[in-house]
C-alpha cells in the first residue's frame, strides 16, 4: 500500500470520529430540502393522476362488487376469500402467475419491477408475483401505508412460516411484517427478519386479486 | 421504543436491551457492516460484537443518539475485520478508501504527523459548514459506506448527481487539508 492510500485509510478512520449529531442527521434526513421540492411537485401531479385512476377504479370495483355480491348470495363465501395472506401465497405457488426462483439472487431486485416475494419454510424456494399495472403498485403502497398506520403487533401464535418482502426493482426491499423505520429498509438483498407487525387486510385483498387473475 | 428507553434498559442491565436494539437498529447495523465487508456472515458477527460492545460500554456511557453511537461501534469493528482479512472485493471498504484518496494532498507522506484530534476537529468543522444536502450525502457514503445507488434512491436524486456532489465535496475537503497542512 502506498503512502497516499495509507493516508486515505487514516482519513477513513478519522471519519468514524465525527460528531454523533452529524452521524444521526444523515440517517434521519433522507430527502434533503432541494430534492424535496422537486419530489413534492412530482408527487402533487402523481396524486392528481392517482386520484383520477382511483375514482375510475372505484366505479369499476363498485360495479364488479354488485355482481359479486349477487353471485356470493348464491354460492356463499368463496374459498379464496376465506384465506389469510400466508395461505394465499402458499396456495398460489403452483399457479401460472407466480415465478419460482432457486435463490434470492435469481429473483431480480434491480429489474425495475415491483414484486411481492416470499419464501416458504417448507421448501426454501423463493416465489415472486410481479405487479405489472400502476394501479396495483398504488394499491400496494396504500396497503403498506395502512400496515404501518395500524401496526398490529404479531402475537406469539400468529408468526407465519413464510417470509414476505416487497421489492421495488431499484434495490429497495421492505417487508410488510416489519415496522416502518430506517433500519427495516433493505437494499439489494432479501434479508432475514423476525415479524413485528401483521400486514393490513388491503395487502391480502390485493394478493387475492392478483392471483385470481 | 425510543432511544432513551433502550438506553435505560442497558443501564438497568436488562437483557431485553439487546433485543430492542436489534429490533430498532439491527438491519441498519448489518447494512453498514455488509457495505464494508461484502460478507453476510462477517457482517452478522460484527453486529453481534457490536451488541456486546454496547452492553459493555453502558452504563458508563449514556448516548443521546443511540443509532449514531452503535453505528460508530460497528464501523470500527468492521474496519478492524476488514484489515484483518484484506480479501474484500472491490466495492466494499477498499473502493471507498480509494475514493477518499482523491482528498489526499499530493505531498502527503506516511511520515506526516497525524496530530491528535486535529484532523477529526477539522472534519467536524468542514462538515458543519457544508449545506445539508452535501453533508448528508458525504456522511452516508464515507461514514455509513452506503452504495451510491442507495443514496440516490433515498435522496430522490440521479446516481450521476450523487457522484458529482461527492466529487465536488472531496475536492473541497482536499483544499481544506492542504490549507491546514493536515495529512
Amino acid at each position: 500500500m502506498n503512502d497516499r492510500m495509507k493516508a486515505a485509510e487514516y482519513l477513513f478512520d478519522e471519519l468514524g470520529l465525527i460528531s454523533d449529531s452529524i452521524v444521526a442527521e444523515a440517517m434521519l434526513v433522507s430527502i434533503p430540502a432541494a430534492g424535496r421540492k422537486k419530489i413534492s411537485l412530482r408527487r402533487a401531479v402523481s396524486a392528481i393522476a392517482a386520484a383520477a385512476v382511483i375514482i375510475t377504479l372505484s366505479l369499476g370495483v363498485f360495479a364488479v362488487g354488485l355482481m359479486r355480491d349477487k353471485n356470493e348470495a348464491e354460492d356463499g363465501v368463496t374459498e379464496l376469500e376465506a384465506q389469510s395472506l400466508e395461505e394465499l401465497l402458499v396456495g398460489a405457488q403452483s399457479g401460472g402467475v407466480v415465478r419460482v426462483h432457486s435463490s434470492a439472487e435469481a429473483v431480480g431486485l434491480f429489474d425495475g419491477q415491483t414484486k411481492l416475494i416470499w419464501q416458504s419454510e417448507s421448501d426454501g424456494e423463493y416465489y415472486s408475483l410481479t405487479l405489472t399495472r400502476n394501479d396495483d403498485v398504488a394499491r400496494l403502497n396504500g396497503a403498506l401505508r395502512n400496515t404501518y398506520a395500524e401496526a398490529k403487533s404479531v402475537e406469539s401464535g400468529e408468526v407465519p412460516d413464510i417470509r414476505v418482502w416487497i421489492s421495488y426493482g431499484d434495490g429497495k426491499v421492505v417487508s410488510p411484517y416489519l415496522k416502518k423505520s430506517e433500519g427495516n429498509v433493505g437494499y439489494g438483498e432479501l434479508f432475514g427478519y423476525s415479524p413485528e407487525i401483521l400486514p393490513s387486510e388491503e395487502l391480502t385483498e390485493l394478493t387475492r386479486d392478483l392471483i385470481s387473475e | 421504543m425510543e432511544d432513551y428507553q433502550i438506553v435505560d434498559l442497558y443501564w438497568a442491565r436488562s437483557e431485553s436491551a439487546i433485543s430492542e436494539t436489534e429490533r430498532k437498529y439491527g438491519r441498519m447495523l448489518n447494512s453498514i457492516s455488509f457495505s464494508l465487508l461484502s460478507s453476510a456472515e462477517d457482517a452478522e458477527e460484527c453486529v453481534n460484537d457490536t451488541y456486546m460492545a454496547a452492553w459493555q460500554s453502558m452504563p458508563e456511557e449514556r448516548p443521546v443518539y443511540l443509532g449514531a453511537f452503535l453505528s460508530k461501534i460497528i464501523r470500527r469493528i468492521s474496519i478492524s475485520r476488514f484489515r484483518a482479512s484484506r480479501t474484500i472485493k472491490r466495492g466494499g471498504a477498499e473502493g471507498i478508501i480509494e475514493e477518499l484518496s482523491e482528498c489526499i494532498p499530493s505531498d502527503s507522506t506516511v511520515e506526516s504527523e497525524y496530530e491528535n484530534g486535529r484532523l477529526s476537529e477539522a472534519l467536524n468543522r468542514f462538515l458543519a459548514e457544508l449545506d445539508e444536502k452535501k453533508r448528508v450525502i458525504f456522511v452516508r457514503r464515507y461514514f455509513y459506506s452506503q452504495p451510491i445507488e442507495r443514496i440516490a434512491l433515498d435522496c430522490g436524486m440521479k446516481v450521476g448527481s450523487v457522484k458529482s456532489v461527492l466529487s465536488r465535496t472531496r475536492q473541497a475537503l482536499k483544499e481544506l487539508l492542504e490549507e491546514e497542512e493536515l495529512l
